[in-house]
Parts: structure tokens; sequence; C-alpha cells
């Protein structure tokens, strides 16, 4: 059972740290607390549905697409609303606000577009399994760690060993320091917002052909990668990486000893437990 | 004519709700969205006080009150660690906590099955069986309400409040206990919330958890996002606009299914819009 | 602002005149007008089964060939998102815009609702529901294969298949608790091993530790209480972990056919063989949760209020004697689509429940 609870870990990990390492991208370079990034990796999901099943175009190159839409999706909201408002001086607060706004309709338009039923982009037969000796798991949760530990490998290795990311990083250190050194903020932050659509894309397409999809599914996985994020301390990407695994162990040791229906309970108190205990999370140290 | 009435005894419980929220958002500073828990709490002190212990209505009320003060005491205490939007980021988290307490503590709340029969309020031999008469008793607190809020606007406490909003710091090198003031708000804020809790469940006759979710604390602050922050028209105004707003949708003759995500989507553009265009809200006076 | 408000006070305006209009005589072509209200969701987590509702009710009025009958019958449907403020507002907008005559309601916390404000504004009301609290009273009526039924082809299904230790994964919503409540007793009563009674909230996505943890209890067969869609993740896990035991179910794996394929299921009869082809034809939907319940039901109201006969003077029959109507159900003609309906004095309407697998996708009546 062990070994499950560490597997299981990995993979509910996975899920939530691709969400987590977007966020904390995001939020280091525009710091506010977007609601649509749940959006996004919802679109992950449906755009995926709506070429591969609806459209009939071949699985990669739906996905690619579907991918390549939730970029296109983050970088319109990111140029058309957040930065405008906020080089009219919005606050972070009236930031948080509009993308609430904003997720609620995008829920809406989901749910008038596709229905309210959930839909699986794979199909229960031909599920493809990983065979690890003491437990088989199907090729798409594998996926899900592979791709969780690539993420954070590039993104890493973009943000410490590229110009574009000491750029990235730059901007997180000090906004105004950047402006006047010159360095486009504005660009650098539409960047960012196409690499986090990026990865939320991957992570929407995933859990698609993993636990499905239903209108309301970006809301709570945002939850859970922000919570993620912040018991990694919000201050960098490694945080964000653990900390998502973290709150796996903890619901998955919850949920062994107690009983399921406590999960989101438990996540919570965690979370305000961190939070309260510990502001800055478990990696204190500041940058990238 | 009953539908109207109906109407209007919903609209005077989310007066209730809004005003309360506004003495904390608008007055305090303190974006609150766990407002949905304390108006659950109150609707539960009701329903178990009424059915299982025998209370009436106005001594359910005390005892909401009572219970709502306890807990909002040590929630706004952990909530005060807090700054801004982790403020409502961890105000939410508190509210999915009380929902699932709320949802699973089956022995007090009876969780998904709720609790039926709740009667209605006495006062003597007089019983506010019709409709009408309802009205009138919600009308009565709703306006007592109205001039509390103007009350503490106006009173020392309340410029002291509207002075820590704008520069905590500042307040406090004037010599003003903060926390105390904050912790004081949130109380009575909680507590006001009960009482239209109390309402709800005498009105409706039967409640359950589903009522009190996060999305319900959402909904309570688009009322005075809309509305206008920091005013008791504002609240008002807000909780008409956002009460009859389905209804004069389905006037305007929509198919019955497109009405229903046409609304949720009206509700996310006007949190948006607020947020672009006027972010203190129609009648408000605080800019978050 | 403005126009907000102008349709604010249309709408007000609406509903003050509402009355006067409808007490003008009709011409003398026009057929007076029944009109049925029904609150369902049609947004928000359930409306799958809101949606197939709508259309089963839509069917039933088409099938009944409406030129043929002595009124004219509007349905009015309304979103009320499963939310108890939603379905209140509904249903007294029904009665004072919408004129209504009778009502429908969907399950049991809305259907309880529904069935107290029926009997205090005397409007007829058919719910379907796993709750007796939703027929209580003159005015109501429950059109559903009511628990004991359902308990009873359960029990016959496990004694056949000799299952000894039963697992039960639930979740948590009112009539489920309800059924919970009473089905553990019984099942001790009879002789039954529980392994485990685990409960499940509507948002779960991963449950590969609850499975794990039910699997080493080693259920001879486990209960899948859920909804779409969790039952549906639920049958996926399963299979991804292994955990192959025989899974059963009221109703709901119509929602999950593909994850639950050789399984079997006690859901209400759908009748005369061809109701769910008829309805999944005509709809394009697969038939859910009450459906047959509501086509049978509205069935049941257009034939009660066809034969009530009318008070001196009045233009459409008194709810009065509609119900007493209603109830003579041995008498008044009624042909149900389901094989075999009871009702009994308090307006419950059974019907016996069957045993399906599903085979190769569709649910398929079998008798072990």
């Amino acid at each position: 059972m062990l070994l499950h609870l560490l597997l299981n870990t990995l993979i509910v990990g996975a899920g939530y740290g691709l969400m987590a390492m977007a966020f904390r991208l995001m939020y280091s370079v525009s710091p506010f607390f977007n609601m649509t990034l749940g959006a996004v990796a919802a679109l992950g999901a449906y755009a995926s549905y709506g070429l591969i099943s609806l459209c009939g175009l071949p699985m990669w190159f739906g996905v690619i697409g579907a991918i390549a839409i939730c970029a296109l999706f983050s970088y319109f909201l990111e140029a058309g609303i957040y930065t405008p408002m906020r080089n009219h001086g919005a606050s972070s607060m009236v930031l948080m606000v509009a993308s609430l706004g904003v997720y609620t309709i995008f829920e809406s338009v989901i749910l008038l577009v596709f229905g309210p039923q959930y839909q699986n982009l794979g199909s229960i037969h031909s599920a493809v399994t990983v065979h690890l000796g003491f437990a088989s798991i199907p090729l798409v949760q594998a996926l899900t760690i592979v791709a969780f530990f690539v993420c954070f490998g590039f993104l890493n290795y973009l943000l410490h060993h590229t110009f574009i990311g000491l750029k990235i990083r730059a901007v997180n250190d000090s906004a105004s320091l950047a402006n006047t050194i010159g360095m486009k903020n504005n660009q650098i932050i539409l960047l960012v917002s196409v690499l986090t659509g990026i990865v939320l894309g991957v992570d929407g397409v995933l859990i698609g052909y993993d636990t499905g999809m239903t209108p309301t599914m970006g809301f709570n996985l945002l939850f859970k990668g922000m919570i993620g994020a912040i018991i990694g301390g919000l201050a960098n990407l490694r945080g964000a990486f653990f900390g998502a695994l973290f709150l796996a162990l903890a619901e998955n040791i919850g949920v062994l000893i107690f009983a399921s229906e406590w999960r989101d309970l438990i996540a919570f108190v965690i979370f305000i437990t961190f939070l309260s205990l510990r502001p800055q999370g478990i990696f204190q140290k500041k940058g990238n | 004519m009953e539908y109207l009435i109906n109407l209007a005894i919903l609209f005077g419980i989310y007066s209730m709700l809004a005003l309360s929220l506004n003495m904390l958002i608008g007055m305090g500073g303190l974006v609150s969205l766990a407002q949905a828990a304390f108006y659950g709490i109150g609707a539960y002190a009701t329903a178990i006080g009424m059915t299982s212990l025998g209370f009436g209505f106005f001594t359910t009320i005390i005892l909401g009150i009572i219970i709502n003060a306890v807990i909002a005491f040590v929630v706004g205490k952990i909530l005060a660690r807090f700054q801004g939007d982790y403020y409502a980021i961890v105000s939410a988290g508190l509210s999915i906590i009380v929902f699932s307490i709320l949802q699973n503590w089956k022995s007090v709340t009876h969780g998904p099955l709720g609790i039926f029969g709740i009667g209605k309020p006495e006062i003597g031999s007089y019983a506010f069986y019709s409709n009408t008469a309802f009205l009138g008793l919600v009308a009565v607190f709703t306006v007592a309400l109205y001039v509390l809020y103007q009350w503490i606007n106006k009173s020392s406490f309340g410029r002291v409040l509207k002075a820590l909003r704008e520069d905590e710091k500042l307040t406090q090198s004037m010599g003003y206990k903060t926390k105390h003031y904050k912790s004081v708000i949130f109380v009575l804020s909680a507590a006001l919330s009960g009482i239209a809790g109390a309402f709800f469940a005498s009105y409706i006759a039967f409640i359950d958890p589903s009522s009190f979710q996060l999305k319900e604390g959402i909904f309570l602050f688009t009322i005075i996002i809309v509305g206008g922050l920091s005013s008791a028209l504002g609240s008002i105004v807000g909780a008409l606009i956002l009460i009859s707003l389905p209804e004069v949708l389905r006037f305007i003759g929509l198919p019955y299914e497109t009405a229903a995500q046409l609304q949720q989507m009206i509700y996310g553009a006007m949190l948006l819009l607020m947020m672009i265009f006027k972010p203190q809200g129609l009648f408000g006076k605080y800019r978050m | 602002m403005k126009k907000f408000i102008l349709s604010l006070m249309m709408a007000t305006a609406l509903t003050a005149c509402g009355d006067e209009n409808k007490a003008e005589a009709p011409k003398k072509e026009e057929k007076p007008v029944i009109t049925i209200g029904a609150t369902l969701p049609l947004t928000g987590n359930l409306a799958v089964y809101g949606k197939a509702l709508q259309k089963s009710l839509d069917l039933a009025l088409q099938d009944a060939h409406p030129e043929k009958l002595k009124y004219t019958y509007k349905i009015v449907v309304e979103d009320d998102q499963y939310d108890l403020k939603k379905a209140l507002i509904n249903v007294n907008r029904f009665k004072s815009v919408d004129n209504i005559n009778a009502v429908m309601s969907f399950w049991g916390n809305i259907g309880t609702l529904v069935s107290d404000w029926a009997e205090k504004n005397k409007i007829v009301h058919m719910g379907c529901a796993a709750s007796d609290k939703v027929g209580a009273g003159y005015y109501n009526f429950n059109h559903a294969t009511q628990p004991q039924s359902l308990l009873n082809r359960i029990l016959k299904y496990y004694k056949d298949n000799n299952f000894k230790k039963i697992g039960i994964a639930y979740l948590q919503a009112l009539e489920i608790q309800e059924f919970i409540d009473h089905f553990v007793p019984i099942l001790k009563e009879n002789g039954f091993e529980v392994v485990f009674v685990t409960s499940f909230n509507p948002d779960e996505k991963d449950l590969k530790m609850e499975i794990l943890k039910m699997k080493e209890k080693q259920p001879d067969v486990v209960e899948v209480l859920l909804n779409s869609p969790i039952i549906n993740i639920f049958g996926k896990t399963s299979k991804e972990l292994g955990f192959d035991v025989p899974m059963s179910s009221i109703n709901n794996m119509t929602d999950a056919l593909e994850e639950y394929e050789g399984q079997t299921f006690v859901t209400e009869d759908s009748g005369k063989a061809s109701f769910t082809e008829h309805f999944e034809t005509a709809t394009g939907t697969p038939q859910t949760a009450c459906v047959v319940n509501f086509y049978d039901g509205l069935n049941m109201l257009i034939n009660a209020y066809e034969k009530t006969p009318l008070k001196e003077g009045k233009q459409i029959p008194d709810n009065e004697d509609v119900v007493k109507m209603l109830l003579d159900i041995n008498n008044n003609g009624f042909v149900s689509v389901i094989n075999q309906i009871n009702m009994d004095k308090e307006g419950n309407i059974d019907s016996p429940a069957v045993l399906k697998r599903i085979i190769n996708g569709k649910p398929t009546t079998v008798e072990k």
C-alpha cells in the first residue's frame, strides 16, 4: 500500500504540479491570483475534444492544436485584459476579481457549447498501460509524470540558463527597476503568458485523457495548483514543484487514514496552516 | 403577487447579507469571500434550534449570533495574519472548510439530508405564517440593519475603520489598536449575516449545505462589487440588481436553456466590466 | 441602468397584469389552456438529468397527440440549478405569472420543497424522488420506483448470485443518504456482510486510494451509488487498478455505459420494451434518471385533466377533482408505458424494479 501511496502521490502531484508551476511562473511577472489559469487548462481538454472527437483530426494534431489554442488564449487574456488594466493602475485585488469574472464567462461558454456531461478523451478499452512491477498504470498517467519533470526541467533551464530567463527573473525581482533599465516588461509578461498557456494546455489535455472533463473542472484544479505553489513558498519554481507533491502526499495520506470526503478540508487546512506558520512556505529563498 | 412577495423576501435577505458584507469589505477593507459560511451557520442554528431544540425563532437568532461570534472571532484572527489578495484566498479556503463540515458532520447537521420542517417566527400568539407577514418582518430587520450600517459608518469606530482601510500603519502609529477594530468588524459582520441566515432557514423551511458553498460567497461579493463598496445604498441596489436579473432576463424571452448560461455570463461580465470601468461599484466610495 | 429599471418595471407590470389577462374568456375556437410547470436543473451539476427530463416532457406531450385533446397543454420549464431558493422562485413565478395548474419536480431536495408549496397552494404536484416526503399531502404525487422495490430486487440479485460480502460506494446527496440509512440495516438483517460503506463528494477526481482500500476488503459485489461524472471516474479507475469485482448500481449506470460494460444494475422498469428506444431515437439523448417517470407522469396528468368533469361554469377542472381522478388509477383509463404500476392512497406511484446488464453498450433486461 505504501508503494501505491507514493506512486499515486507522484501521479496526482504531477497533475497539480503543472498547474502549480504555471501559476508560479505567471505570478512571478504578474503578481495577482489569476482565476483564468483554470480556464486555460480546461480549454486544453475541451479544445482537444473539439478537434479530435468533433472535427475528427488525428490525435497528435488535435493535441498540439489544443495546446496552441491555450497559448493563444492565455496571450489574449493577458494582452487584452490584464496588461491594459495593470497599466491603468489596477491593484492586484481588482485584477483578481476581473479574472474571476472572465472565468465565470468562460465556464458558461463551455457549458453552452459542449454541454454539461462528462467527457473523456480516452477510451476505456484501448488504454495502454505501463507496467511497474507492483502496479500498472495507464499510459496517460505515466505521461503526466513525465510531462511534470520535463516541464520543470525545461522551465528551470529557461529561467536560469537563458537570457530570456534572466529578463523574466528581472521583472519578478523588481518590475520598476527592470523598466528603468529599459527591458520591455509588457513583452516579457506576454511571453510568459504564452509559456504558461502551453504548460496549462498540456495539463488540460492530460487530464482530459485521464479523469476526463466537465465544464467546472478548471476552478478546482486552479485551487489545488495554487495551494501547491503557495505551500512551496510562491518564491520559485522549485517551490511549486515540491509544494504540489507535498499537497498530493498529504491528501493521499489523509484519504488513507480518514475518509475521502474530508479530502478538500485536509487540503485547505494544510494550506492555511502553512500560510499561517510560514508565510514564505517551504522554500524561503527568493529569486527565480 | 406571491411571486413578487417571494422575490421581495429574498431581496430583503440578500440586502441584509450585502450590508453586513459591505461593513467588512467596504468599511474595513477586508476582502472576505467567506460570508456564506456565517450565513450558513446562522441558518443551521435556526434550523437545529427550532426543530431539535424547540426554541423559538428569535431565540435561535440569538443562538446563531453567539455561535457565529465565537467562530468568527477565531476565523477573524486567523485571517488577520494575511493581507490583500491573500486574505481573500484564505477566506475562500475557510469557506470551503466550513461547507465541508456542514456537509460531513452528519450527526449534527444531517449532512446532505438537510433539515426539514423549520417553523416560522412567532411573537406571543401571533405566527408569521403568511408570506406577507414574513416579508414585513424581513423588511423591519433590513431597515434596522441599514440604519445600523449608517450609524457605524458615521461613528468614530467607523472613521477609524475606514482610516485603517486606507493606511493601516499610519492609523496604528496614531495609537489605534487596528487588530482590535478588524476583529470587531469581522465578528459583527458575521453575526449579522447569521441573522439573514435565520430568515432564510425559516422562509424556505428546509435547508441543506448546498446553499452555503463558496459560490454563494462569491455571489454576495459580486452584489457589493456591483452596487458599490462602502455604501449602504450600494448594498441594497446591488442586491436588487442581482436578485432580479434572472427574472428580467426571463421576461426578455430567451429560451430557457440558454437563459441560465447567459445569466452566468452576465454575472461574470458584471464583475469584469465593473473592475475595468468602475472598481468602486455603482454607488461605492471605496476602491480596492 | 435606465434600461434595466425599465425592464424591471415591465416585469412588475406583467406580473400585475398577468392575472387579468388570463381571466379573459378564450375565443370560441381556442381550447382552454392547462399549464404545467416543471422546475429542473438545466444547468449546474445535474444538467445532464434536467435536460433529458425536459426532452421527456416535450416527447410526452407530442406523443399525446395534442390536437385530439380537450385542452391545450402548455409546459413551462425553468432552470433551478438544483438550488432550493431558485426552485422556490420558479414555483412562485409559475403560480403568479404562468398560472400553472400542476407542477413537476425532480428528486428529493427540490421535491420536498415543492411538495410543501404545492400543498399550500393547492397545485397538483408530480415529483420523482426516492423520498416519501415528496408524495406526502393531498395534492402531491411521487412517480418513482420506490426504494423498497429497488431494494428487494437488489437483494434478490445478490441471493441469486451467492454474493455474501457487500461493499457500498455512495455519493453525498439527499436521496442516496436516505437510501443508505435504509439499505445497510436491511442488508445486515438479511445476513449479508457489509465490508465497507464509503462516501464521496461529487467533485472528487482522484479515487485511487479509496479504491485500493476497497480492493483490500475483497467484496463480492460493490454497489456504486454515484452520479456522473464521479461514476465514470470510479469505473475507469477501478479497471485501471484491477479492481475487477461485479459492480451494481441503481439507475445511474446509464450515465457510464462504456465504463460498466458487463455490469448489472437495478432500474425502474422502463416499460413496454420499446420506450427506451423510442426516447433515444426521438431525442438523441440517453435515457437517464426519472425520464420514464416524467413521461408517464405527464401522461397521467393529461389523462386526469381530460377525464375530470368540470364544475358548473368553469372552463377547466378543479385541482381538487383532478387529484381524485388521479388517485382513481384503476378506473380512469390511464395506460402506463411501464409494465406495471401501483399507486397508494398517498399518491406514491411505485413501479417494479428490473435488473439490467450492459451488453455491448446497451442496457438489456436480464433475470439474474
